[in-house]
């Protein structure tokens, strides 16, 4: 599990077919209708294109007895996401029919204090070096939370960690290609977890010393959030109008 | 993101069935080209593509979730599903 990995991400072939199979990116529930991702996961997608399976386990498992799969209709991109600098990199996918598991939580920061030690969770790339190992069954490792001063410093990412952004991982525990999207999280008691990071990029070799897996920072980003995913969002009721009249 | 030029921005930006895909111009920071290079030294998601051998193989994906489905809020992407599982 490592830093992110983005569909089609290199800019030459970003507008070619592209040839996979398997999950591509991660996201978390965080309302009966809504997933939160990475927006960069969301690069060269309609939402036709795309399903989400929540709840999943074995992705080659078609039919599972626990599990849904949901077709998403629309995304929203954070409207300042920049692909150049991956700053507000999360994007909210929609879709029609309520998903009955239970969403995470939005964390409000009390859970992404430096030092905090919570799951990262995918289907990303497990190892570094060839081949590229993807796992059909999910994975997880703990990351402690870094400040963003130690992140945005040599021998880290002099410069390019922003506020928006939220840093973790040790040496040989990271995030990694196919993670992207998916949660940091940190569970507070027996189904109750909250969601304090989004996947967002990282060094080429997952795990480095003092190569953070770097994270969209989820409390900055809750006020967003939360205008689509509260009860009777007028934003959400204008998403829908929309798509309505597309 | 909380000024109120983002306020107005997202009220517009509402990406309904549109496709987020970058524009040309603007510097290409650090980020995207880690990004970018992770991306394309693992093959991922040109999996075929990917070279058969290497010179090491360090397992850094931490483990398999036990009990499976433990955090029902986990959520993959999937494309073309299920015809491309």
């Amino acid at each position: 599990m490592l830093p992110p990995a983005s569909f089609c991400a290199n800019r030459q072939l970003a507008h070619a077919p592209c040839v996979r199979s398997g999950p591509f990116c991660g996201g978390s529930l965080v309302a009966p209708n809504f997933i939160l991702t990475a927006a960069h996961c969301t690069e060269g997608f309609s939402p036709s294109d795309l399903t989400v399976l929540i709840n999943w386990d074995d992705v080659q498992n078609t039919n599972p007895a626990i599990g849904e799969p949901r077709q998403i209709s629309a995304i929203v991109d954070h409207p300042d996401y920049d692909w150049r600098t991956l700053e507000n990199d999360v994007s909210l996918l929609y879709f029609e029919e309520p998903s009955t598991y239970r969403p995470a939580e939005i964390d409000n920061g009390a859970w992404s204090q430096v030092g905090q030690v919570g799951p990262v969770a995918g289907w990303g790339r497990i190892n570094n070096g060839f081949p590229s190992e993807f796992p059909d069954r999910p994975h997880s490792v703990p990351v402690p939370v870094v400040s963003n001063e130690q992140c945005n410093s040599p021998p880290s990412y002099p410069g390019q960690v922003t506020d928006d952004m939220i840093c973790a991982g040790e040496t040989g525990k990271c995030s990694c290609n196919g993670d992207s999207g998916g949660p940091m999280f940190t569970e507070v008691e027996d189904g109750l977890d909250f969601v304090t990071g989004v996947v967002s990029w990282g060094a080429g070799e997952c795990g480095a010393a003092d190569k953070f897996g770097v994270y969209a920072r989820v409390s900055w980003f809750k006020d967003w959030i939360m205008s689509y995913i509260e009860p009777d969002s007028p934003k959400l009721k204008a998403l829908l109008l929309e798509k309505s009249l597309a | 993101m909380s000024s109120p030029m983002s306020a107005v921005a997202a009220a517009f930006a509402l990406v309904v069935g549109a496709v987020a895909v970058p524009t040309s111009g603007g510097k290409i920071g650090m980020p995207r080209q880690l990004l970018d290079e992770q991306t394309n030294s693992s093959g991922y998601p040109w999996r075929p593509h990917f070279p058969a051998s290497g010179p090491w193989n360090e397992i850094v994906g931490g483990e398999i979730i036990n009990p499976p489905h433990q955090f029902p809020f986990l959520t993959s992407l999937q494309r073309n599903w299920p015809a491309n599982p």
